[in-house]
């Protein structure tokens, strides 16, 4: 599917007006990349939420919570690994600013060493 | 109100409930909307992302800023300054030790990490594509690490950073084996003294620092697929829940014999309606 074939469906669709524009909105000024995909999705989801409240039992209710522990599960295992791999970019940069550093005395030694050679 | 006008309005039952505490009412509400704990859940990693990012930027902005104004300053040696030795005794004065303890620290490192790395590679994960690091950069490329061009991905980078994770494990063993040879190039720059081996080291840091910093770049973007791919499987099965109660309202309607053609109608639009939202879920996925 092509994005005008997408936006006909959305201008179609039976989605509430709000959410319609701003997905329309969306799609008329932004790159459809991954990051605008994912904000269309979290319209479509709101307007689903919006349109099916009150109908749940008891035991959705659980069958809820129990998903949303996994799915908090997993969230919390993105969150960890990302915190690790971000200290260790850190402390990678930190290593590189102290090699710059290194490299930058010894440039000036080798520039004094010049100007002496040179008199 | 007095204990005896509270029964007497008890008996004639016009008492009134006292207000709900702040508890309570947010209690009702949470017991009326079981997807809200979920979406708090789904919310809050937005900003963790957001600070990350930042955190990430900071250290990348201020290595490049560095590494960017001593490129600029020494980018002529190798050239007319390519006669120019190191002094040893200057060397010696200063008790450059920072070769022994730097290989020291990056074999260390590497055990480490090699370890780590084991894991995934006992599960015969792919090794890591070797990364091809363009040479010749400009000192210009390194100043532009502004906020908004890292983890600025596209889809052009998606394969990247959606290959992040299988390709972690052989990166991590790189990462560790080229600080080995970067301290090595250290060494060598100390001991021989020459300008090439100062250019080598130089172009170590540079490459590392790319390196470095597209694995940042590839770490964010993956972190932000999977996390797109859990959010897209909670939404599927809360959407598969909604849907199964709705149909489930309709049955029983039909079981007990009590059709109410208006309610009927409701729950059917209600059925149209989720099959048509889950529908465009789906399509935004194939859309190019």
């Amino acid at each position: 599917m092509n994005k005008q074939e997408f936006i006909e469906k959305i201008k179609a669709s039976s989605l509430s007006d709000e959410n319609k524009q701003k997905i329309l909105s969306l799609l008329s000024e932004k790159e459809l990349d991954f990051e605008t995909k994912e904000q269309i999705k979290e319209l479509i989801q709101m307007d689903i939420e919006a349109s099916t409240k009150d109908h749940l039992a008891e035991e959705d209710h659980q069958e809820i919570a129990s998903a949303t522990e996994e799915m908090s599960q997993e969230l919390s295992g993105i969150e960890k690994d990302l915190t690790e791999d971000m200290q260790f970019v850190e402390n990678e940069m930190n290593d590189l600013v102290t090699m710059v550093s290194d490299l930058d005395k010894i440039a000036d030694q080798m520039s004094i060493d010049q100007i002496k050679a040179s008199i | 109100m007095k204990k005896e006008e509270m029964l007497v309005k008890k008996e004639e039952g016009v008492i009134e409930q006292p207000p709900a505490t702040t508890n309570e009412v947010a209690e009702a509400t949470e017991a009326k909307d079981p997807f809200k704990t979920g979406r708090e859940r789904i919310a809050s990693i937005t900003n963790f992302f957001s600070r990350m990012k930042e955190k990430a930027v900071r250290a990348t902005s201020n290595a490049g800023a560095k590494l960017s104004r001593f490129w600029s300053r020494t980018k002529s040696f190798g050239g007319e300054a390519a006669a120019a030795v190191l002094s040893a005794d200057v060397l010696a004065k200063k008790g450059y030790n920072y070769v022994e303890g730097k290989v020291a620290e990056a074999d260390k490192w590497t055990g480490e990490k090699a370890e780590q790395a084991g894991e995934y590679i006992g599960k015969n994960v792919a090794q890591a594509k070797e990364y091809v690091v363009e040479k010749g950069t400009q000192a210009a490329e390194y100043v532009g690490d502004k906020a908004e061009q890292f983890a600025g991905f596209v889809e052009s980078n998606y394969d990247r950073a959606a290959n992040f994770t299988k390709e972690k494990a052989g990166q991590l063993k790189k990462f560790a084996e080229d600080k080995v040879e970067l301290a090595k190039d250290f060494a060598f720059l100390a001991k021989e003294k020459t300008v090439e081996g100062f250019v080598k080291a130089r172009d170590g840091v540079k490459d590392r620092y790319n390196q470095v910093k597209t694995y940042g770049e590839n770490a964010i973007m993956s972190a932000k697929i999977r996390f797109a791919e859990v959010k897209k499987r909670y939404r599927e099965k809360m959407n598969d829940i909604r849907m199964r109660r709705v149909q489930s309202s309709m049955n029983k309607m039909a079981r007990n014999g009590h059709v109410n053609p208006e309610q009927v109608q409701v729950l059917q639009l209600q059925i149209n309606s989720l099959i048509e939202r889950m529908g465009l879920l789906q399509s935004i996925e194939t859309v190019a």
